[in-house]
């Protein structure tokens, strides 16, 4: 029964995930006209569904293991109702959130609820602050990393494309780097990730493919190049067919990184109920990650295209290098936080993205009061969690 | 978590809507000549009137979504006090149009005008509405340039057509400076309030091609900041 509910519970968080959080990995490429918002849905719900399984291990050891130490919590029970807490809290939280139109992460959710039903059972010394401390520097260092790399990419393609006397011609010469490095990074990240297939095979696999899709695309360039209208038209149509990839890179990515936030405390609950022992270390399922990744993907598909449509509608100035941009650099920080363990939010390396972009001229950014949005749900977030996690957790101990 | 994403961008490109309200103030410069004609042609101009009256209309809808726009954007292409100034030039250029096809209105020559005065009458309405149509591809021309990231070639191009602007302006003060001094040389064979009616055209139509250079001169400032 309790594992039922567990899995019931883990099925609602991955489902609001999707619902709300995915189309921050879609939402530039719909909003830049690249992909249309059917399109968008049903590659992200397939995406975020095989980043999950394929990826999403890593990240989800690191948030049930690093933030409640398990010495600590001595009887199942206990963990058993924290991790109930801990879901349902950030449940209800990001419902209300999403109700509200605030920004939340999950992310921040679901590290708060554990800390919450954590502090509840045996007081602060449950968490491990060293690791909290780490995992708020990574949401204060992985917007300013997005937001960098953005300004950075933006500036080079500018550079070495945009403001050249012809950008056709420019884009003819730089396209296949640029497609080289894309396809590398995607390829090595998946090689050494997902595939484990070590550093020397991934770096020779990521040459490999990159180098075919770099000379595939010199020869796209050169016809794309003779037919051309007009040079800028050229050069979004190039960015174009790499943002839909920079896109799935995206989707991808999100799946890995934040199947976590539902799967994270619902393997906790099912090792608990199976094995009656609280071990350190907490192994994850295949299938508590695809069930995850699944729910991620029915949130999508049920609720994520209207979310989509209103994004296609309301974003009428982005364009394709700058969406390229955004999208390249949101998901290279979430992957390289994906490798390093640590937990960060794509909705804040999308703000910090977009900014970047901003600051270097590439797009115009509402104020609106949105950053200020950003640092009041950076701090409501986890107290907020952490609050109703701690409550919960009291009520919940009492009836398992 | 969505509509904060769409909320980072505005949902209307202010430069677009400033492109927008130029080529609604081009299309009610385009009636300055045929108003003239049908004018001399002794024909009514009130339906031309009521036309630009809706087009004037469709400008202050768009001022008023560039302000809103702009007064909540955070990251900007250009200063929001230049891009208002521009905005501000356009709009007198089309109120300046209406003006002047309303003046038209309000008055019936007592005596032909003899045809050199009525050359130099046409060939100023023609510098004026030359002006406001490269005042338009210059507002154009500022989306290639920041599509171009601002690159150093499209200013150039840029400066080409705002240098344009301001040559037919000079050209259409030398106009102006002609017609106005045949005017006055007929202050005895014309009668007073024809003359005075015929001033204030010339007046009308050079501020027509005044504001248009503003436009130019503040886009030329912005491309080189």
């Amino acid at each position: 029964m309790l594992i039922f509910l567990a899995i019931v519970t883990g099925f609602a968080m991955a489902f609001a995930i999707g619902a709300n959080d995915v189309a921050n990995s879609m939402a530039t490429a719909v909003g830049a006209k690249a992909i249309t918002p059917k399109q968008a849905v049903i590659i992200a719900s397939i995406l975020e569904f095989l980043g999950a399984v394929l990826f999403g291990s890593h990240v989800t050891l690191t948030i049930v293991k690093g933030i409640v130490k398990p010495q600590v919590i001595t009887q199942p029970e206990i963990l058993i109702a924290g991790g109930f807490a801990a879901l349902i809290s950030s449940s209800i939280w990001i419902l209300a959130a999403t109700i509200w139109g605030m920004p939340v992460s999950t992310t921040h959710s679901i590290v708060g609820g554990m800390a919450g039903f954590g502090i509840a059972a045996s007081g602060w010394d449950a968490v491990n602050w060293k690791v909290m401390i780490s995992i708020v520097s990574s949401w204060i260092l992985s917007p300013l990393a997005g937001g960098l790399l953005a300004y950075s990419v933006f500036k080079l393609i500018s550079f070495l494309i945009l403001r050249r006397p012809s950008p056709a011609k420019a884009v003819k010469k730089v396209g296949p780097i640029l497609i080289w490095i894309t396809f590398f990074i995607i390829v090595y990240l998946f090689g050494v990730k997902t595939l484990k297939i070590g550093q020397t095979n991934s770096i020779w696999s990521a040459t490999i493919i990159a180098t075919t899709a770099a000379i595939g695309g010199y020869f796209t360039l050169r016809k794309y190049y003779r037919i051309r209208t007009k040079d800028y038209e050229l050069v979004e149509s190039i960015f174009k067919r790499l943002q839909i990839m920079t896109s799935c890179y995206v989707s991808f990515s999100h799946g890995a990184n934040d199947v976590a936030n539902a799967v994270g405390p619902l393997a906790v609950i099912y090792w608990v109920i199976r094995t009656g022992v609280i071990s350190p270390k907490v192994e994850v399922p295949i299938w508590v990650l695809a069930l995850g990744g699944f729910g991620i993907s029915v949130g999508v598909l049920l609720l994520g295209y209207r979310v989509m449509k209103t994004i296609g509608r309301d974003i009428t100035q982005l364009n394709n290098t700058r969406g390229f941009c955004i999208d390249f650099s949101t998901a290279s920080t979430v992957l390289i936080s994906s490798v390093l363990g640590l937990p960060v939010s794509t909705t804040h390396i999308v703000v910090g993205s977009v900014v970047g972009v901003g600051v270097a001229r590439g797009v115009e950014v509402v104020n609106v009061g949105v950053l200020k949005n950003i640092i009041l749900s950076w701090l409501a977030t986890v107290p907020l969690a952490a609050g109703l996690s701690a409550l919960l957790f009291k009520f919940l101990v009492k009836v398992i | 978590m969505t509509r904060f994403v769409g909320k980072m961008f505005p949902k209307q490109s202010p430069l677009k809507l400033l492109y927008e309200h130029a080529i609604v103030t081009h299309n009610a410069a385009q009636f300055i000549i045929p108003a003239l004609n049908s004018y001399f042609d002794n024909q009514s101009i009130d339906q031309m009137c009521t036309q630009v009256d809706i087009l004037e209309d469709k400008a202050d809808e768009l001022k008023v979504m560039i302000r809103e726009s702009y007064s909540k954007l955070k990251f900007v292409y250009f200063d929001r006090v230049d891009i208002l100034t521009i905005l501000h030039e356009e709009d007198a250029v089309i109120d300046a149009v209406d003006d002047f096809l309303k003046s038209l209105t309000l008055n019936k020559l007592e005596k032909p005008l003899t045809k050199d005065l009525k050359d130099l009458l046409f060939e100023l309405a023609q510098n004026s509405f030359d002006s406001v149509h490269m005042m338009t591809m210059a507002v154009e021309d500022l989306l290639t340039l920041v599509e171009s990231s601002f690159s150093p070639s499209i200013a150039s191009e840029e400066d080409k057509l705002t240098a344009k602007v301001e040559t037919d302006e000079s050209r259409t003060d030398r106009v102006s400076l002609q017609l106005g001094k045949k005017i006055y040389s007929m202050k005895n064979s014309m009668h007073p309030v024809d003359l005075y009616f015929l001033e204030k055209l010339a007046g009308l139509l050079t501020r027509i091609a005044d504001h248009a250079e503003n436009v130019a001169e503040r886009i030329r400032m912005i491309t080189h900041t």
